[in-house]
């Protein structure tokens, strides 16, 4: 042992002294530089285990909202046909009954109007033969006051008095 | 005093003359006068002379006939239409005799509330009307 000491000209002192220091400066090291660090990295890995969390949350809202998004989207899609295929049907069926509506007004207009043509014709008619009727007894009237004597008027009255059938009021 | 009617007056005094002479019957119709004044009745004179009409047409079997025609005919025309009226109502007629030219030519008879129309007018109302159905 004192051999070796002496081929390395070990000073037990200076390597006492050396030790010392050595272990100041790793105090030091360790105090001011390896524990902040240290400390520094672990609060940067869990940032970025957060961060990396939060990108992987991130992305499952992402495609779970996608998902969502296209769920609604065929759902909006089927409300769409189904809207516009009830709008087509209901189309469809007031246009018919549009039409329905039109021939029945068209069929009672027409009908009105034969109607009251009938009656126009009937009503003209009627004044017709009234026109006809009346000169006819207005000239009847004169004729039977020119013709009518009172040999004639007697005869008249002699002739009734043999109806049996006279007209009592 | 019972107040005595109209029909009572004129049935007395239809009793009161029915059987007398001219001479009676202007004294019965002289103290009728005075009974109707006595009684402050003689505002009801019209009136008792006209149900004693009717009181006096009933009992003698007279019935009062309205006739109207065109124009005046023959009393023998009249004569025929008072005995063809005695035929159908079995009375006598006192016929009152109307003109109206409206009438054209035939008759209109009329008694008490029975009238009957055979005139030229009324038989061309009836052709007119027939006409116009």
């Amino acid at each position: 042992m004192d051999e070796l000491i002496k081929t390395f000209h070990i000073d037990w002192r200076l390597l006492v002294a050396q030790l010392v220091n050595f272990g100041i400066v790793l105090f030091v090291l360790w105090k001011f530089a390896v524990k902040p660090l240290s400390r520094m990295m672990n609060n940067r890995t869990k940032e970025i285990e957060k961060s990396l969390e939060d990108a992987k949350k991130i992305e499952e809202d992402l495609v779970k909202s996608q998902k969502q998004r296209e769920g609604k989207l065929t759902e909006a899609r089927k409300e769409a046909q189904a809207i516009i295929q009830k709008a087509q049907t209901e189309g469809n069926k007031q246009g018919e009954e549009m039409v329905d509506r039109a021939k029945a007004e068209v069929t009672t207009i027409i009908a009105g109007a034969k109607e009251q043509i009938a009656q126009e014709k009937s009503k003209m008619m009627k004044e017709v033969k009234s026109e006809v009727v009346n000169l006819t007894m207005e000239t009847t009237k004169k004729v039977l006051d020119k013709v009518v004597s009172k040999d004639i008027d007697e005869k008249f009255i002699k002739g009734s008095l043999k109806d049996k059938d006279l007209p009592f009021d | 005093m019972k107040k005595i009617t109209i029909k009572q007056y004129a049935e007395a005094l239809y009793q009161t003359t029915k059987s007398g002479s001219a001479k009676a019957l202007k004294e019965v119709l002289q103290n009728f006068v005075k009974l109707l004044v006595k009684n402050k009745n003689l505002k009801l004179a019209d009136k008792i002379i006209t149900k004693f009409n009717q009181i006096y047409n009933q009992h003698e079997k007279i019935e009062e006939v309205e006739i109207i025609t065109h124009q005046k005919l023959s009393g023998q025309t009249y004569q025929a239409i008072s005995k063809w009226l005695e035929g159908i109502l079995k009375k006598k007629i006192y016929l009152t005799k109307i003109i109206n030219q409206k009438l054209m030519g035939g008759f209109i008879i009329k008694y008490q509330d029975v009238v009957l129309d055979s005139s030229m007018l009324r038989q061309l109302n009836n052709l007119h009307n027939f006409l116009l159905k």
